[in-house]
């Protein structure tokens, strides 16, 4: 050994070392603990389709800055119940939901919230790019437009700033006059959630938007989840489990219209609680 | 949907760790009748065939990667695997183990006298049932069966350090002995040794079943009733 790797190796310190190590899974799920402040919180949520009952007396508290991820089968409610969270599917007849649902506090499902100003703090983004037919800018800035009513300056500040967040800026930043959906399928995709983004949500619902888009646009937005959580409170839906494991703090998994167990990602996908959830993260139904 | 091919995997993985296992615990068996019968022969027959469990333990690593990689396995199916990855590494150190075990067995005198100080039977009894139950533990997802395996292995620890001291003084007594002797402690070393892995075994069974992870158990209960009283308001 020479000297100087000697000295080095002298130099470490075991004490601080050990006081620097990395927090146990208990300490860690303290923390987790402290930092849940529901941002969304669900009691007795059923929904119907005319006579079908979609979801049942769905309960279940959505923190504040953290992903929570919504897994189950085909059919089992998830859509139903995210569309439920800024009352998207008011856009269709005969469709109802009962219970409540509170944002910061707030009944969503009282008759006096307004729709614009809800949908405005609960963005969504869809499992197919939905850019609208007109530029890039255009796309960002007609709902900041309707919001906000900025002058010009404003207006391409906040659109920078929005593309910028949704990692799409230096991707875009030469095109911004070419339609919305001459991009890429990954950048229709970063555009809508850019476009969610630019209206400053405090909520943003993602129904499976990485099921239409190929590995490496999936891991882009999977990464931009990440950068943006903290900031929104994102909810996702997905039927990819890894996905669900990979980037959500907590998991909720659904079955037939009912939220069979909800809880701390790690532990759900490594000893869940409810033997339904274990057989449907195994492969052993659904 | 991929969990049936999973799981006719995981089966196939079962199988040849089954392998593995019985093949471990034939060796074992083999290493410590040669140490009572001081038998070079079947000392060299489990001294041959570790090469053939290296080969096995790397074949199931890779498979696990495989699967691993492949299927992505989650919640028990996941357990399965890392529990598995786990015994096998143990188990191939356990082949070693009874290859250090066949080695004293060749070096041992067979003149009468020439009595290792220890009481090899017992020693030799629990580690070997040690091992099958933990194995054992595994096959029939018997948790408690995997408790009774980490209970077993203070009786062997104890007749360990016992040992230490009855050779310090046999060889103050006799040291003209003092090669069978030291053979004597490396015996007991490997016994030991042996049923620190069946625990290790053990404990990756609990894991599996039970999703627990027990290692450490006790220096993870004082740290973290240390910390409880350190944030508890001072009176």
């Amino acid at each position: 050994m020479n000297g100087a790797v000697a000295k080095e190796f002298r130099r470490v310190d075991v004490s601080a070392a050990l006081a620097s190590r990395p927090a146990t899974d208990e300490s860690r799920g303290r923390q987790v603990e402290k930092e849940k402040h529901p941002k969304i919180s669900v009691s007795g949520l059923s929904f119907f389709y005319s006579d079908n009952q979609a979801l049942f007396e769905n309960n279940i508290e959505i923190a504040g800055g953290k992903v929570t991820a919504v897994i189950g089968p085909s059919g089992c409610g998830k859509s139903t119940h995210i569309r439920v969270y800024n009352r998207i599917f008011e856009l269709y007849r005969d469709q109802r939901a009962e219970g409540q649902v509170l944002l910061d506090g707030q009944n969503i499902l009282s008759p006096s919230v307004d729709i614009i100003e809800l949908r405005r703090r609960v963005g969504m983004i869809f499992q197919k790019p939905t850019p609208f037919p007109m530029s890039v800018f255009d796309n960002l800035a007609y709902g900041i437009r309707l919001h906000y009513k900025p002058s010009r300056s404003e207006l391409q500040g906040r659109v920078e700033e929005a593309l910028k967040s949704a990692a799409l800026w230096d991707e875009v930043k030469d095109k911004l006059d070419k339609p919305g959906t001459a991009l890429s399928g990954g950048q229709q995709q970063r555009l809508c959630i850019a476009r969610a983004i630019a209206v400053e949500p405090e909520v943003l619902l993602m129904d499976e938007p990485t099921s239409a888009i190929d590995p490496v646009a999936t891991a882009r937005i999977e990464e931009l989840v990440l950068e943006l959580k903290g900031t929104y409170t994102i909810v996702i839906v997905t039927h990819n489990l890894q996905q669900a494991a990979r980037i959500s703090d907590s998991t909720a998994f659904f079955y037939k219209g009912y939220i069979v167990e909800h809880g701390d990602t790690r532990a759900l996908f490594t000893k869940p609680k409810n033997k339904q959830t274990e057989d449907y993260l195994t492969g052993r139904f659904g | 949907m991929q969990g049936n091919v999973l799981h006719r995997e995981l089966e196939r993985l079962e199988a040849s760790l089954r392998t593995l296992a019985d093949t471990v615990v034939a060796f074992t068996k083999g290493a410590v009748e040669a140490v009572r019968r001081r038998d070079a022969q079947a000392a060299d027959e489990v001294i041959a065939g570790d090469d053939a469990v290296d080969r096995m333990e790397v074949d199931f690593e890779e498979d696990c990667l495989k699967i691993l990689a492949l299927y992505q396995p989650v919640a028990v199916d996941l357990r399965l695997v890392i529990a598995m990855l786990k015994m096998n590494n143990d188990l191939e150190r356990v082949a070693d183990l009874a290859v250090s075990l066949a080695r004293h067995a060749k070096a041992l005198p067979k003149a009468s006298g020439a009595a290792i100080p220890f009481d090899f039977e017992i020693m030799a009894e629990r580690t070997t049932m040690m091992l099958e139950d933990a194995i054992e533990a595994l096959f029939g997802r018997d948790a408690a069966l995997a408790e009774s395996v980490r209970g077993a292995d203070d009786l062997v620890d104890d007749i360990n350090r016992e040992m230490y001291d009855r050779v310090a003084r046999e060889i103050r007594k006799d040291p003209a002995r003092v090669d069978t002797l030291i053979h004597g402690i490396g015996v007991s070393r490997c016994l030991e040794r042996i049923a620190d892995l069946a625990t290790n075994v053990a404990e990756d069974v609990i894991y599996f079943v039970e999703g627990r992870i027990v290692r450490h158990a006790e220096a993870r209960r004082i740290e973290s009733a240390s910390s409880k009283l350190e944030s508890a308001p001072k009176k």
